[in-house]
């Protein structure tokens, strides 16, 4: 006897259910997400724990290193300055399409259909932007090619390096400079059944990454691939936040340079008068700023022509930094949320000097339709 | 802090109470797996209640549930997509016998459990939920010929893993009968 395909899948997926969702779980956990999205000042007693949400660069994920404040750390100084990168984003989004993006003054058709509401699968290096669609893309400005048959999210580098984990569950580091790849690392464990693993982020020529599931799908391994000597450790909060500190431009965040927080993205820069107070995403806190390099203080001040928010929820409004564009300059993106559908808007992009805590306005926000995404931002929901 | 008014919250539970069974099946149809889809129905649901203004009316904060659950379910699997998940066991190729007809469900399950996130949820959007190839498409947040070729490599997988004699009939074999 015969059965139709259809048949077969129902004869297994009608037998789900009833479901018995509880009505007040799910509104108390909407209640708290709504509060959650407010971005709300938390006011904490007793001893403060700091946790930065650091994007990674055009990375999708978010990293979520919890990083204390451990007491007086050395900060090496670095001198030289990187290479000055292109602005990355892109105004030609609809319907979970990117078409076209802006990589500096060179407009490239990706035409990247986007699987989820989550991160943008688009990785910044100095040569360009990698970007997932099907398999793996980059430009330079000029027209994509193709670099890899089958790889997972994309992450980028303070340098040219990018990295991902294939269809065989192998790292690969690759050089979008001089399109070669770099290094390969089997990794057997990330086919274990019912776990998966994701590169989060490439400091100097290490390689974060991690590894999550389990049977309750919530566990999380973080984990350090050394390029140069090829070895895989248990990776830590602090080794990270020390690889940062060594290798990429950025800023620090904390009561001193000494002792404060380096991360390179990711930090939410509240607007108060003319001026643009770092402000911890979690905890709604303002703290201070520094030049990672330098150490010196990094005062922002808002620029002359923003546009205003178009009815913003009251407190959402601020300024994401998305993006290094070379050691004294960083990029910030407008954000805030719409009363009317609580729709996270992205609008102008200033550019920022660290040495005199200058912006300027880079891109004006677009019509009040048009959807702007930029490296690390989800989808807008 | 604003909360959503009694009115909203009266909604939101009418929609829970109607169409929670319907979207818990299409979770467990997108990722196989009962405990993922209670989860899965849980933070669409929770998705919901925070987007319900702008959703007007029950028809369209359903269909936002439905693509939230299937995008949702697709960010959670795309990143276990590196290999395909493996079965519990491979069952052997069934015979025909009306003996055998759960049998040939439960093999086939086990097979469309296998397939890729991407290639799962395109065939179950299309032959279980009856979707067209747009609709498909609209939901998954991808282009018609994504979808195209998703369910013609996940359709090409069925047939080989089920093998010639195992009486399940897939779309272009009903084709050619009818």
């Amino acid at each position: 006897m015969s059965t139709t395909l259809r048949e077969a899948l129902a004869a297994r997926i009608d037998q789900v259910g009833p479901a018995h969702p509880d009505l007040d779980e799910l509104v108390g956990l909407g209640e708290r997400r709504l509060r959650r999205r407010r971005i709300a000042v938390v006011v904490a007693s007793g001893a403060a724990v700091i946790l930065v949400i650091a994007l990674a660069i055009g990375g999708a994920a978010m990293i979520n290193y919890a990083k204390h404040d451990n007491g007086p750390v050395d900060h090496p100084i670095h001198p030289t300055r990187a290479p000055v990168r292109p602005l990355v984003y892109s105004d030609d989004v609809d319907n979970y399409h990117v078409g076209t993006i802006h990589v500096g003054d060179q407009l490239v058709d990706i035409d990247q259909g986007l699987s989820t509401r989550g991160g943008w699968d688009l990785a910044l290096t100095d040569a360009g932007v990698v970007y997932n669609k099907h398999s793996l893309w980059f430009t330079d400005g000029g027209a994509p090619r193709r670099i890899s048959e089958c790889g997972g999210k994309p992450s980028g580098s303070s340098g040219t390096w990018a990295t991902w984990i294939d269809c065989a569950g192998d790292l690969v580091v690759f050089d979008t400079g001089s399109g070669q790849e770099v290094a390969r690392k089997p990794l057997p464990s990330c086919l274990d059944e019912g776990w998966w693993c994701e590169t989060d982020d490439v400091v100097g020529k290490r390689v974060y990454f991690t590894r999550e599931g389990g049977a309750s799908g919530l566990r999380e391994r973080h984990y350090r691939f050394d390029v140069s000597t090829g070895l895989v450790v248990a990776a830590t909060d602090q080794m990270y936040a020390d690889d940062i500190r060594s290798h990429s431009p950025g800023l620090v965040f904390g009561r001193s340079w000494r002792t404060g927080t380096a991360t390179d993205e990711g930090i939410f820069f509240d607007v108060v008068g003319s001026r643009l107070v770092p402000t911890y995403w979690d905890s709604g806190l303002p703290t201070e700023a520094f030049d990672e390099a330098t150490g010196s203080p990094v005062r922002l001040s808002l620029p002359d022509g923003i546009t205003p928010p178009q009815d913003p929820v009251a407190g959402s409004q601020g300024f994401i930094l998305f993006e290094a564009l070379d050691d004294n300059t960083i990029a910030l993106v407008q954000r805030y949320e719409r009363s009317l559908n609580h729709l996270q808007v992205l609008g102008d992009i200033i550019t920022c000097h660290l040495s005199n805590g200058r912006c300027r306005l880079a891109v004006p926000a677009g019509p009040p339709d048009q959807i702007r995404l930029v490296p690390g931002m989800s989808y807008p929901a | 802090m604003a909360k959503r008014s009694q009115d909203q919250i009266s909604a939101f539970a009418d929609l829970v109470e109607a169409r929670s069974t319907a979207m818990l099946r299409l979770a467990y149809a997108v990722v196989g797996d009962y405990q993922l889809a209670q989860d899965l129905l849980q933070e669409s649901l929770v998705k919901v209640y925070v987007a319900w203004p702008r959703l007007r009316d029950g028809a369209a904060a359903e269909a936002y549930v439905r693509r939230t659950i299937v995008t949702t379910a697709i960010s959670w699997r795309r990143r276990r997509s590196f290999h395909e998940s493996p079965v519990d066991a491979v069952p052997e190729e069934n015979g025909t016998d009306d003996s055998d007809r759960l049998a040939t469900h439960d093999a086939l399950w086990d097979h469309v459990r296998g397939l890729p996130p991407r290639q799962r949820t395109a065939s179950v959007l299309r032959y279980y939920e009856d979707l067209s190839e747009v609709e498909t498409a609209d939901l998954m947040g991808c282009s018609t010929g994504t979808v195209k070729s998703q369910v013609s490599a996940a359709l090409g997988k069925l047939r080989e893993r089920v093998g010639p004699h195992s009486g399940v009939l897939f779309p272009d074999d009903q084709a050619v009968t009818r």
